[in-house]
């Protein structure tokens, strides 16, 4: 039985550095992409 | 970079990943911007100009000079994905693998570049896989890493025969979800990253409708902020018939949201600051059977939430 991929490290993330302080226009366009991910409605 | 998805799709030599991405490209994904990585080993990649001009192809990139799991280094890999990202700003990413590819190699890479994998989709020749398995360790390799395995040319064996190969499959790799198909014509919406918000717009529709595939879905909201640790606990022990799950929760005492992808069995988590994102947690659970597992997932969700009022000592 094949084992599952080892998971990404979870407890404390390093902090991200990108999509972070995002313009109106930026957010808007995460947010767009987000919802075409099916993250959000 | 995070909110680009990636599917890799490999298989083995001629298994038709080809033509099933044809397929998809041409009849699929519902419209969305999507770049593909094509790897072919050699100097003319006969099947780049088979997917280039399709109209769901914002850009397709040809990386020829070696394999995208071991001879093309990070550097060119992470070049060619930053190139594909800046010009044509895609929500989904295909990089489809030479038929020799370890797709696991290739997942780090995807994840190291601070990619969101979403699947990998292993195209297996319903026809040719026993042969293929007994001749070369990495079509076994591409097997056992795949979320969902695509069964194809099942016109070409006998009903005998391909019980036989789902049973070798399913041993292999028994977290898969196999789709059988002839000639790459799979019009699931579940096996790329675009089609999880088909099924968001599927379960606002009356209880137990289901998509063409059989495949329903639910949608869990909540204002309350959820224990990480239970929640991540609840990702494992999802039962078999939640193919994808995926959303946007918020965990109790951190500030940044958490995005969440689930692929049959298999869970990530990065995370997103939006301002306008709310307090609100919001997910969508897709599978087969889902209107027999709907309250046990919802009974496992209510019992990560927090009670905030009782957590702040006003109750």
């Amino acid at each position: 039985m094949p084992e599952r991929r080892p998971e990404e490290p979870k407890k404390e993330p390093a902090e991200p550095h990108d999509d972070a302080g995002y313009t109106e226009e930026e957010e808007a366009e995460v947010r767009k992409r987000l919802e075409d991910l099916g993250y959000v409605e | 970079m995070r909110t680009v998805a990636v599917d890799i799709l490999t298989g083995f030599l001629g298994s038709g990943k080809t033509t099933l991405l044809g397929h998809v490209l041409a009849h699929g994904l519902r419209g969305k911007p999507v770049a593909v990585i094509m790897n072919e080993i050699g100097e003319v990649g006969i099947d780049g100009k088979v997917i280039t001009g399709l109209a769901n192809v914002e850009k397709m990139v040809e990386l020829s000079s070696g394999c995208i799991c071991c001879s093309i280094d990070d550097y060119r890999f992470d070049l060619a994905i930053q190139e594909i990202i800046e010009t044509t700003r895609p929500h989904l990413v295909i990089i489809e693998s030479t038929g020799l590819a370890d797709p696991e190699p290739l997942a780090y890479r995807v994840k190291n570049a601070g990619l969101g994998l979403d699947g990998i989709i292993t195209v297996v020749d319903a026809a040719n896989v026993g042969r293929q398995l007994a001749e070369a360790a990495v079509a076994r390799a591409q097997i056992e890493a795949a979320d969902f395995l695509v069964v194809n040319k099942t016109d070409l064996v006998d009903g005998a025969a391909l019980a036989a190969v789902e049973r070798r499959l399913a041993k292999l790799n028994p977290r898969a979800e196999r789709f059988p198909t002839v000639r790459g014509a799979l019009d699931s919406d579940v096996l790329f990253a675009t089609g999880v918000a088909t099924y968001r717009a599927l379960a606002r529709q009356p209880a137990n409708h289901l998509e063409a595939d059989g495949i329903g879905s639910f949608v869990y909201r909540s204002a309350r902020p959820l224990r990480q640790e239970a929640f991540e606990r609840f990702l494992t022990r999802l039962p078999r018939g939640v193919l994808r799950a995926k959303g946007i929760v918020r965990f109790a005492g951190r500030d940044w949201h958490a995005l969440f992808n689930f692929t049959c069995g298999r869970h990530e988590i990065t995370w997103i600051r939006l301002d306008e994102a709310g307090g609100e947690s919001q997910a969508v659970f897709i599978g087969r059977g889902l209107e027999g597992l709907r309250e046990r997932i919802e009974a496992g969700l209510a019992a990560c939430e927090v009670d905030e009022e009782r957590r702040t000592g006003h109750a």
